[in-house]
């Protein structure tokens, strides 16, 4: 806290500097370099505010195309040394002006210091994101109600994408075809939350044990370099671990102890285990559960091999495989339910605002753009070379010219007078013989 | 997140915005008071992203995105009438460009 209120304290007093040496300096051109150093200071202070794409093009635009105008400007018309006394009808200006501006700056800045600031409330959070995957071995699709929302025919194994629901606490209602009513339970969905709700258990004729798992996700992740896991057992009773067997199919088993990787321990059932990060290779995993004569036992998934890319996340949910026959202790079948990593753009980010320029203010940007294009004719017409009133008074000598009587323009191409008869000229009197006509 | 708070922006754009005000009031020099403007505009951006941090809505940036675009293209026009006015008076100063008084 204390460096990022230094940087802040050193770009204020230089940025308020620099726009003070701006207006006093006597030379227009050292005015537009002190300028340019106060919109370096401002575009800083753009990047501590989570603004990085107004900063570039603050630094581009501003800094860049705008101050090369004015400072192009200045060495075209060579005006760097304007004197400001001499012809000054209005001498009393300075004073009201310095009068009137700290008198602003007082009536804005005096309640600020007597309430102690604005009282403005923290930035509220942004929704919680859930999606829904159902490990549940019900034998007929389900509807899952969270909130206000209802997903229809939700099979074992569907995983709905993510969307955004209000915080706070929601009722999570899981009912089968029939219209009944499995699950009910009210779960509580944090703000920024980013949650893969698994429901699990089993629905039998007996009685349901149904549950909900919450795996919180990390949709925008930073470092790319790794994926991160997230491993939920709901298939088994008893810890399993999760193992990376290399090369082989076989567990190496030495002493009893697993001499492969062993990457999470001792997950129970409905146990989340710490997420945690492996680098980008192939892996493969298996889930190994100990037995109780010690002996270890690989229930899940078998010949697969995982390949893992960085910058993803993978969420292995460890579910019994849907049988009908079976009891549901038979045959066990690994699901990886995997979260292809939706990176978010940061907050004010190229993406971030493109977005949004692109989608909601469509319009606006086209009118900017018609406002530029309309400025560039208006720059063209303002800085011809003959300027506007000459060119009407070159229409007016062209005219001027027209209008010579005909007989002196021929007399003059040809050098020769021309003897003109006047009557004959007058004669072809056309319109007034039409007139007779009518 | 930064944790300085948006007082101390409120503030800095505030005091930027003043000593803009004052160049355009207090400065003879038609350039330097386009660049006073400037300044004008820019605290004014600083104060919108400011407050759009706080209350952690784009909007505000899309805004400054807008100010900037149609800063360009006042800066453009303002400084061809500079360049047409200098043409015309040899002057920039506009203690010179009261042709409106009569």
């Amino acid at each position: 806290m204390g460096l990022e209120l230094a940087l802040f304290g050193l770009l204020a007093i230089l940025a308020v500097v620099s726009a003070a040496a701006m207006i006093f300096q006597k030379n227009a051109v050292h005015s537009a370099i002190f300028l340019i150093l106060n919109f370096g200071c401002v575009a800083l202070l753009f990047l501590m505010l989570d603004a990085p794409f107004i900063s570039m093009v603050q630094i581009a635009v501003y800094a860049g195309a705008i101050m090369v105008l004015f400072l192009f400007v200045i060495m075209l018309l060579g005006a760097e040394q304007t004197s400001d006394v001499g012809t000054a009808p209005l001498s009393w200006l300075p004073g009201v002006a310095t009068i009137l501006g700290v008198s602003l700056l007082l009536a804005i800045a005096t309640p600020l210091l007597i309430t102690g600031g604005l009282g403005l409330p923290e930035a509220p959070g942004a929704d919680p994101q859930i999606r829904i995957v159902h490990a549940a071995n019900t034998a007929d699709p389900v509807d899952i109600t969270v909130g206000e929302t209802t997903i229809e025919d939700v099979r074992f194994g569907d995983t709905t994408s993510f969307s955004e629901f209000e915080a706070g606490d929601t009722n999570v209602t899981i009912t089968d075809a029939d219209g009944t009513v499995v699950f009910e339970d009210t779960v509580t969905f944090a703000e920024d939350a980013v949650l893969t709700v698994v429901a699990y258990g089993q629905v039998t004729e007996s009685g349901n044990t149904l549950a909900l798992a919450g795996v919180p996700n990390v949709l925008a992740v930073d470092q790319t370099e790794v994926a991160s896991f997230n491993v939920l057992n709901v298939a088994v009773e008893g810890d399993v671990s999760l193992v990376d067997l290399g090369s082989d199919r076989d567990l190496d088993i030495d002493d009893g102890e697993i001499v492969d990787a062993v990457l999470a321990t001792d997950i129970g059932y409905g146990e989340l285990a710490a997420a945690f990060t492996l680098p980008e290779r192939r892996y493969n995993l298996r889930f190994v559960q100990e037995t109780a004569d010690g002996e270890f036992q690989i229930i899940g998934l078998s010949n697969q091999r995982l390949t893992v890319e960085e910058g993803t996340e993978r969420t292995l949910i460890l579910t019994p495989d849907y049988d009908a026959t079976a009891d549901g202790d038979g045959t066990f079948r690994n699901r990886v339910f995997d979260s292809e990593l939706n990176i978010q753009d940061a907050f004010g980010s190229p993406g971030d605002i493109g977005g949004l320029l692109f989608i909601d203010y469509l319009l606006p940007v086209n009118l900017v753009g018609f406002l530029l294009l309309v400025s560039l004719v208006g720059v063209i017409v303002l800085t011809r070379p003959e300027g506007i009133q000459s060119k009407r008074r070159s229409t007016i000598n062209r005219r001027r010219k027209v209008s010579r009587p005909l007989v002196s323009v021929i007399s003059q191409q040809t050098g020769r007078d021309v003897v003109v008869d006047t009557p004959k000229l007058d004669a072809p009197d056309t319109p007034s013989n039409n007139d007779d006509d009518a | 997140m930064t944790s300085v708070p948006i007082e101390a922006f409120f503030t800095l754009s505030l005091v930027l915005f003043i000593i803009g005000a004052m160049g355009v009031l207090l400065r003879k020099n038609a350039i330097i008071i386009f660049m006073s403007i400037e300044l004008m505009l820019n605290a004014g951006n600083l104060a919108l992203v400011a407050f759009a941090r706080q209350w952690g809505d784009l909007d505000g940036q899309v805004f400054v995105f807008f100010v900037m675009t149609v800063a360009a293209a006042e800066v453009a026009v303002g400084l061809a009438l500079i360049v047409a006015i200098f043409r015309n008076k040899s002057s920039i100063n506009i203690d010179n460009l009261h042709q409106m008084e009569g």
